[in-house]
């Protein structure tokens, strides 16, 4: 960013040698408008730095190829907009956001002498930053901007009525200058951005974004709500399409974690206040009571030598028998538990709903270690952190929803999830497949594919979980390694092997003798005495309805986003699409940012991802995460509000309105009048809309500039 | 010699049956579908529950994703003109699996109606129209019926138009009002002569 | 090109009434949505013109009544919803204010159905094409707003 300043400035001092007089009155206009800002300015609500009828707007509209050409008559539109008050001068291009595009607006600024640009052309949501960059570099303040929006607002909904779409758009140009003729210039803060990170969620992608920061020499703060990091990949046995072992591949990861100085890893914990904004978030992270002590922890409390060090002798004595929710509840586990034997970081955790305070664990850790107190509260921690990554996953959609297919109805319907444990040599059969009613090796086993995805229903998700297609052919390739002459039949609608390398596993699986069925199940039926279950489906490809006997079931069940995902998103004040995932800046030039400056997206709390694209999008989150910190500083856009004291009553309304406080009363020669703080307001205007007085003036949305938007519309143009 | 008869025939049926649907498309029947079932069978993306639901499919040659693709085509003749259009039990397993949300029955009663515009209406459903109309019944009951009804302690007769022949007039009139009667004579008379 | 929306495409030219309505949306939420329908390119009516601000907090309730006194047929105001406000609570204060726009239209013979508070996320661009169409219709079927009728009568005379 100072770069960036430096260039800029550089830049139109270069181009006022060249082109001789008329960026100077320029340069004494951009003067004058400083002098005019202190927060007295007498009338401050008619405060332009721009006389009325001062003003010389120049407007821009954009043809966008035939996108906004193909709907609407631009000559007209062009024709209309020169006679709008204000308006010096008019043009049109094919592509104004192009380079040749900018020359044209470059050029006529300075040529014509405008006070004002406005662009007619997609939304201030894509192309207000080009713009202003372009405003600015022809030698106008930036906030001399302002955008017509008549492509995603106007040429492409209104594709069958031209003339209903002309008028609009000449509306839309008309609103534009009657703002453009008023706005004034704006000069952003700059505030320092604190050098630290925080990762919301430990799984493959939080912890890949978190060693990413780590490398780049950010500190980071690690949060996992779990007892230990690795999230679904270390349910996982193997991964697709290399097959490598997901725990060869995640633990040294998971180690890495656990060992990194710049790393501070907090498990068993999940955010509980977020204040601040970019560059300046104050977290406040609740701990969770864990029952156990660190040996740091320990040493804290003066017990030297103390805390846990993970040789599991309180679970050998624990009375209390659980499922284990990471071996989908087939494996028991005691009260105080580590839920598998690669966690990271090895702490044993207790489970204090299920506890009953016998204290023989107490007893079994001994007076050396004392790692276990049972009294252990819930604690708070307030850290303060330039900026944010969530990674925070996914969960398995409750697939016993879809009663056709007779998950927990029938016992040897399973998930995929339990697959992967039951095939997992550290899993609670040691690797060996056999079927939960009789323990037999099964011999037939039925796919069900897309189960609860691509559904609108609305029992099921409508979105495609993406990566089942892909691990059911890996299950596939799994027992017919495993098992001899066992077949897999895959019951499939399509397969999506659209990865590197998918297609080509594909076409292994289906080499090594997995039989693909294309049709939809749309039952599946038990025979109560054998156990055995018969799915009934079409075979699309026949034409022919058919009912399949197999032994064992595994249900491609759909994801969803985790379950503390909503309560998380608010707290940082990010948005979620309509199925819940959270929300990216832009689908495609800003999939890991968010509408929050300063808080990225990593993995598949973002939409379903498999794990190469879940680490390449953590690697992205955390280098746009790092690019603020390395900056050290970053621009605050100059939205906020402002007192005009003359007119300030002294009410006080507006302070409790104010969801941010940045607002409080004062004594100033000898009145009582409201004053902001500029670096806690964030501009909402919710103070402005209210004020009774009109005693606040919300920069870039004032009150005059709004009026004469409405009036532009509605009177024509005049005031 | 045998052996080979009809295959000519056959092969050059076969040809003529793989011609592409172009000329046969009415993209009108689609939106007159959508219009007397109000549902979306354009949505249709052929995964196969409802033929894998149908109690009708196993039994017959009968396919409902088949009809559905034909709505979706626009296919009117074939679709309209295939017997096995009535073979649907109106049973809504379809219609309660269907992932896309579509109601595959409702189509099938939308196709059932545009037949039946054009007098393509199987003689045995015209027969249940004609039972209706001299009885109140699709299906009268009968001796095997009442006894049976007698054993479980029940009246000979269901307290309907079998009891009450005096309310057979008000159906009468509801079936003249919709010319279904005439109609239902009209074509059986074609038919059978 | 894309399927034609729900509603007629009307005639258009001198001297054929066009309601006039006014949108004030907020950055985040509804304008993103609005957006999003274009990326969809859903069919909406286009009698609407949008003022943008960043938070429906922004809206006085006078910027409505400006509207309504410059001749608006109807207005839109359109934000977040109750909980998803970028700014956490500007939405709530809003709709407070905006009741109390109706409160007062209905208290001058205004109809109310002129005025509406929507919420449209910034995923619902199908929705921003329902809501449209139905303020527009709306709109359409009350006709053209008495202000406009009075102050006609008033130059008249
Ligand atoms: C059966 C199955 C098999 C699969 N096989 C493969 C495969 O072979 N190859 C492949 O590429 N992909 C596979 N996948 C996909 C793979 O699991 C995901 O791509 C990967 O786990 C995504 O990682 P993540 O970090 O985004 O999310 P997750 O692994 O879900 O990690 C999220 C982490 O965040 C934590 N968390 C959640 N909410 C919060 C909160 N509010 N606060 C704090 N922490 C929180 C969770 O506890 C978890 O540790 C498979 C998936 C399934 C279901
Ligand atoms: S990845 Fe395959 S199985 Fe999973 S929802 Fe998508 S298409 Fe269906
Ligand atoms: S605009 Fe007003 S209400 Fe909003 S954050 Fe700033 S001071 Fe607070
Ligand atoms: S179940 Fe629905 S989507 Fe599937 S083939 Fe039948 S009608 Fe089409
Ligand atoms: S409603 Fe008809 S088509 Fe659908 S499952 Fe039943 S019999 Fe088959
Ligand atoms: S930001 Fe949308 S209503 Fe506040």
């Amino acid at each position: 960013m100072m770069a960036e300043k430096k260039s800029t400035k550089k830049a139109p001092s270069k181009k006022e040698d060249t082109k001789k007089a008329a960026p100077m009155k320029l340069e004494v206009k951009k003067q004058a408008a400083p002098a005019a800002k202190p927060k007295a300015a007498p009338a401050a609500a008619a405060g332009s730095t721009t006389k009325p009828g001062e003003a010389r707007i120049g407007v821009f509209i954009c043809h966008c190829g035939t996108n906004i050409a193909g709907s609407m008559d631009i000559e007209a539109v062009q024709e209309a907009s020169k006679k709008i008050p204000n308006v010096a001068f008019v043009d049109n291009y094919k592509y104004m956001c192009s380079m040749p595009g900018q020359t044209v607006i470059h050029k006529a600024v300075k040529d014509q002498k405008l006070t004002g640009v406005v662009v007619a052309a997609c939304t201030p949501r894509l192309h207000e930053p080009t713009f202003r960059t372009a405003t600015k570099d022809a030698g106008l303040n930036p906030f001399r901007f302002e955008m017509a929006n008549i492509r995603d607002q106007n040429s492409w909904v209104h594709m069958h009525d031209r003339v209903g779409s002309t008028d609009k758009a000449i509306d839309a140009i008309k609103i534009a200058v009657a703002k453009a003729a008023l706005l004034e210039d704006l000069h952003p803060k700059s505030v320092p951005v604190e050098p630290t990170a925080m990762v919301v969620g430990a799984g493959v992608g939080g912890m890949q974004a978190a060693l990413d920061l780590a490398a780049a020499g950010i500190k980071t703060y690690l949060i996992e709500k779990d007892m230990s990091i690795g999230g679904r990949m270390s349910q996982l046995d193997k991964t697709f399409p290399t097959l490598d072992c997901s725990q060869c591949i995640l633990t040294p990861k998971m180690v890495d974690v656990g060992r990194s100085p710049n790393i501070e890893l907090m498990t068993w914990s999940e955010v509980h206040e977020v204040e601040g904004y970019i560059g300046n978030f104050d977290v406040t992270i609740r701990k969770k009571a864990r029952g156990v002590m660190t040996p740091a922890e320990a040493e804290a409390k003066g017990i030297s030598g103390g805390g846990c060090n993970g040789c599991g002798d309180c679970e050998n004595v624990c009375p209390v028998i659980k499922p284990n929710e990471f071996e989908v509840g087939m494996k028991p586990r005691k009260a105080i538990y580590v839920n598998h034997p690669q966690v990271v970081p090895l702490i044993y955790t207790i489970d204090f709903d299920s506890c009953v305070k016998c204290g023989l664990c107490v007893t079994a850790c001994g007076p050396e270690k004392r790692a276990i107190d049972l009294e252990m509260k819930d604690e708070f921690v307030k850290v303060k952190v330039g900026t944010v990554i969530l990674a925070t996953g996914y969960d398995i959609f409750p697939i016993e929803n879809k009663t056709e297919w007779g998950y927990k109805q029938y016992e040897n319907v399973i998930t995929s999830l339990e697959f992967e444990r039951l095939i997992c040599a550290s899993g609670p059969t040691g690797g060996h497949l056999v079927r939960p009613s009789d323990g037999k090796t099964p011999m037939r086993v039925g796919f069900v594919l897309c189960a609860g995805s691509r559904d609108n229903t609305g029992n099921g998700k409508p979105y495609c979980s993406r990566f089942c297609c892909m691990y059911s052919l890996k299950h596939a390739h799994q027992i017919i390694e495993k098992i001899p002459g066992c077949v897999p039949y895959l019951f499939y609608m399509d397969i999506r092997s659209f990865g590197k390398m998918y297609e080509e596993f594909y076409y292994r699986i289906q080499d090594e003798g997995a039989k693909f069925i294309r049709g939809r199940v749309a039952n599946i039926l038990e025979d109560p005495k054998t156990k055995n279950l018969t799915i009934y489906t079409d075979d699309t490809l026949l034409n022919r309805p058919i009912a399949m006997d197999v032994d064992l079931v595994v249900l491609a069940a759909a994801i969803q986003p985790a379950a503390d995902t909503n309560r998380t998103r608010k707290l940082f004040g990010v948005s979620c699409s309509m199925d819940g995932w959270l929300l990216e800046a832009h689908p495609k030039l800003n999939p890991c940012g968010t509408t929050t400056a300063g808080v990225f997206l990593a993995g598949v709390c973002q939409g379903p991802k498999d794990i190469p694209d879940t680490v390449a999008s953590a690697e992205g989150a955390a280098s746009a995460a790092s690019i603020p910190i390395h900056m050290g500083e970053v621009e605050l856009e100059p939205y906020f509000a402002m007192c005009i004291e003359e007119k300030c009553a002294g009410c006080g309304m507006c302070v409790n309105l104010c969801p941010y406080s940045a607002l409080a009363l004062i004594e100033k020669d000898g009145r009582t009048v409201m004053q902001v703080t500029e670096a806690k307001c964030k501009g909402c205007g919710t103070c402005g809309g209210f004020c009774p007085g009109g005693a606040i003036k919300m920069n870039h949305f004032t009150t005059p500039q709004i009026v004469a938007q409405i009036d532009a519309f509605l009177l024509g143009g005049e005031q | 010699m045998a052996r080979t008869k009809g295959y000519p025939e056959a092969l050059d049926k076969k040809l003529r049956d793989q011609r592409y649907y172009r000329e046969d498309s009415n993209p009108e029947f689609l939106k007159k579908l959508k219009t007397i079932s109000r549902t979306i069978p354009h949505m249709c993306y052929q995964c196969g529950t409802c033929t894998g639901s149908c109690p009708s499919a196993p039994r017959s040659t009968y396919r409902i994703r088949n009809f559905m693709r034909r709505a979706v085509l626009g296919l009117e003749n074939e679709a309209l003109t295939d017997p096995d259009l009535w073979l649907c039990t109106t049973c809504y397993s379809c219609t309660d699996r269907c992932p896309r949300d579509i109601a595959p029955t409702d189509v099938i009663m939308a196709m059932r109606n545009l037949a039946a515009q054009r007098d393509i209406v199987p003689v045995n459903f015209l027969k249940t129209v004609q039972a209706i109309y001299s009885s109140g019944h699709g299906v009268p009951n009968n001796d095997v019926n009442r006894a049976a009804r007698e054993k479980l302690g029940l009246t000979r007769d269901p307290p309907t138009t079998h009891m009450y022949p005096e309310y057979v007039k008000g159906i009468q009139k509801i079936l003249d009002h919709y010319g279904l009667k005439a109609r239902a004579d009209r074509i059986i008379k074609e038919r059978e002569g | 090109m894309s399927a034609p929306g729900n509603f007629e495409i009307p005639e258009r030219g001198p001297g054929i009434w066009q309601p006039k309505i006014q949108g004030i949306v907020c950055n985040w939420c509804s304008y993103a949505g609005a957006d999003l329908a274009g990326g969809g390119r859903i069919q909406y009516p286009p009698d609407i013109r949008i003022v943008r601000v960043m938070c429906t907090g922004r809206i006085d309730s006078l910027f409505v009544l400006k509207a309504f006194a410059d001749g608006a047929d109807g207005v839109l105001v359109s934000g977040c919803h109750f909980g998803d406000c970028h700014y956490l609570e500007g939405n709530y204060k809003a709709a407070k204010r905006m009741f109390m726009v109706k409160r007062l239209m209905k208290s001058i013979g205004l109809d109310d159905r002129r005025f509406r508070m929507t919420f449209v996320s910034a995923s619902e661009g199908a929705k921003w094409g329902a809501v449209v169409t139905d303020v527009v219709n709306t709109v359409r079927e009350l006709g053209p707003s008495p202000i406009t009728e009075i102050r006609k009568e008033l130059e008249n005379k």
